[in-house]
């Protein structure tokens, strides 16, 4: 086994604004579920206090919850190099408010990018605090895999994410379980380096079935016979390396969040599957 | 016969323009990126479409998802929203302005989201009357159409002379029907739509369906999903299947591929194929008129 080589010490770092994106609801208020009944989503945007990385990704009581704080910039094209330059594992200081000088991590991209602070920040943050987002990790190749595309892998995270090459030039990516294509949903008409794809949860029995219960905010998933390098589609033999970045979802075809890491068609990556894979314990959230 | 609500439907006016290309000023490039990420420039979606026909195959044309004869749409949000969500397949399109004022056509289809149009079958004299911007005016009737003695399946975009001519036929009043369609395929074949509720098609995944057609897929196909369900929003439903339209061409973008208009959900049990090669709305409900 060896350690891997990367040009991660020639990558720019970018800050960028932003601010807690408050939570939004349409005139409608109410979403159906998959069974007609009607709910109003919550989970999205603001300070989620009580759901974090490390929660249980199918907690029910919300829809598509962001964990911790939700943050963006009101710019719309200022907003979108966020999504695009925004990498897990980036620090985010407090520049305003009571908070000011606090310290968070990104822990996803989803409509906004997510960040994690420690508990006496969330108490004191007063909903309205702007931030500054070291954004770096756009650009990360690994040397001799050139092929692997990765996504919005922070240094921070490659840091600490134990990824080898194995005896026979693959490289052994550890994560929590392996997701079949099959259960893929929301998120084909976006690219693959935009928000994320939701697996389709709307059979319990069968996610026990697959072993997948037990899946928490946080986790690195492989999904199996899936390109993500310029599209999200089906591909035998193909393997996409995501995050569980969101919770579940009661509208047919959603479901928790898979953010891509890395993608590949070739081979050139091996699933290990360690039970603890989740960048709550990697970066130390 | 099958027992429906049809004579409660309200038959209603919806209006649209028939639609034409844009492509985005510079700086912005004008590729799409394939599978692969190599870039590519082709026609793509719908407006006047002259050449592209009903029962033509979705790979035969060198386009991006192109919608065969005219595509409408209207420029005010609300009143395109009304546009997509009540016309229903089999509907009545009646040109109203330009040259070929008077002419009608038929709604086979509708494109989904960021495009938002309604197709529409016309006669080739008919489309070489045509220009962009023309008024098309729908008789939008079918929404609400249900099932009498199957309130656990689900219509959308479907009129009566549509389901009229599906050749259900029941063994025993509500104890399940069969239906023609030319091709039934697995959920997992199912790509771009999962998880939106609008109007428009769910996208087929060629790598995975490939291996299940047996012969081509073809524009005005009808085609029978199972473990999906579109009731309310596209997705993985084991036990229920969903029947639908192609109406839009293939796409060499990954997860995108011929779009399939779904106008039924329900119970697998309940819906149940019968695979016919005539299972084709040009065959079915265009060439009839």
């Amino acid at each position: 086994m060896n350690s891997i080589k990367t040009n991660v010490a020639d990558l720019v770092e970018v800050g960028i604004s932003a601010q807690v994106a408050h939570p939004e609801l349409s005139k409608g208020v109410y979403k159906p579920t998959k069974h007609g009944e009607n709910v109003v989503p919550i989970g999205m945007g603001g300070i989620v206090y009580n759901v974090g990385i490390g929660s249980n990704a199918f907690r029910p009581g919300g829809d598509h919850i962001e964990p911790a704080v939700s943050i963006r910039n009101p710019d719309i094209e200022v907003d979108q190099a966020l999504h695009y330059y925004g990498c897990v594992g980036n620090e985010v200081i407090v520049t305003d408010g009571p908070a000011a000088g606090k310290k968070g991590t990104i822990t996803g991209e989803h409509a906004r990018l997510m960040v994690h602070f420690d508990e006496d920040t969330l108490q004191s943050m007063n909903g309205m605090d702007q931030v500054v987002v070291k954004t770096v990790g756009r650009g990360l190749t690994i040397h001799g895999y050139e092929s692997v595309i990765t996504k919005k892998i922070g240094p921070q995270l490659l840091k600490l994410w134990d990824i080898n090459v194995g005896l026979d030039g693959i490289l052994d990516v550890p994560v929590v379980a392996e997701i079949p294509s099959y259960i893929m949903g929301s998120g084909y008409e976006i690219p693959p380096d935009f928000v994320d794809q939701d697996m389709m949860t709307p059979d319990w029995e069968e996610l026990k079935a697959l072993g997948l219960q037990d899946l928490k905010l946080g986790d690195i998933v492989a999904v199996s016979d899936r390109d993500h390098r310029f599209s999200r589609r089906y591909l035998e033999g193909a393997v996409t390396i995501a995050l569980i970045i969101h919770g579940d979802s009661s509208w047919l075809g959603h479901g928790p969040g898979c953010q891509e890491l890395m993608s590949c068609v070739n081979g050139e990556i091996r699933p290990v599957v360690d039970p603890n894979c989740n960048i709550g314990g990697l970066l130390g959230l | 016969m099958i027992r429906t609500n049809q004579d409660n439907l309200v038959r209603i006016s919806v209006v649209g323009k028939v639609d034409q290309p844009r492509m985005p000023d510079l700086p912005a490039l004008p590729y799409f990126v394939d599978a692969d990420g190599k870039a590519y420039l082709l026609p793509m979606y719908g407006g006047l479409i002259y050449n592209v026909r009903l029962g033509d195959s979705v790979d035969r044309w060198a386009a991006e998802m192109i919608q065969p004869g005219a595509s409408i749409r209207n420029e005010v949000e609300g009143e395109n929203n009304a546009l997509r969500a009540l016309s229903c397949l089999g509907n009545r399109a009646r040109i109203v302005s330009g040259a070929a004022i008077g002419q009608t056509g038929t709604v086979i289809g509708k494109s989904g989201r960021f495009l938002e149009q309604v197709i529409c079958d016309f006669s080739i004299e008919t489309l070489n009357l045509m220009a962009p911007g023309d008024n098309i005016l729908i008789e939008a009737y079918g929404t609400g159409l249900q099932l009498i003695d199957y309130p656990e399946v689900y219509l959308r975009s479907c009129s009566p002379i549509l389901l009229k001519s599906l050749d259900i036929h029941e063994e025993k009043m509500g104890d399940g029907f069969t239906l023609s369609v030319r091709h039934q395929l697995p959920g997992e074949a199912a790509g771009a739509g999962a998880g939106l509720s609008e109007y428009g098609p769910i996208a087929v995944q060629m790598s995975i369906a490939s291996s299940y057609l047996d012969n081509e897929l073809c524009f005005g196909d009808l085609v029978l999903i199972k473990d999906w369900d579109s009731t309310y929003s596209h997705g993985r439903f084991k036990e229920r299947s969903s029947v639908g339209v192609v109406c839009q061409g293939n796409s060499l973008r990954g997860g995108h591929g011929p779009g399939i208009l779904v106008f039924m959900s329900g119970p697998s049990a309940v819906l149940r194929p019968l695979i016919s090669d005539e299972a084709n709305i040009g065959i079915k409900l265009v060439d009839k008129k």
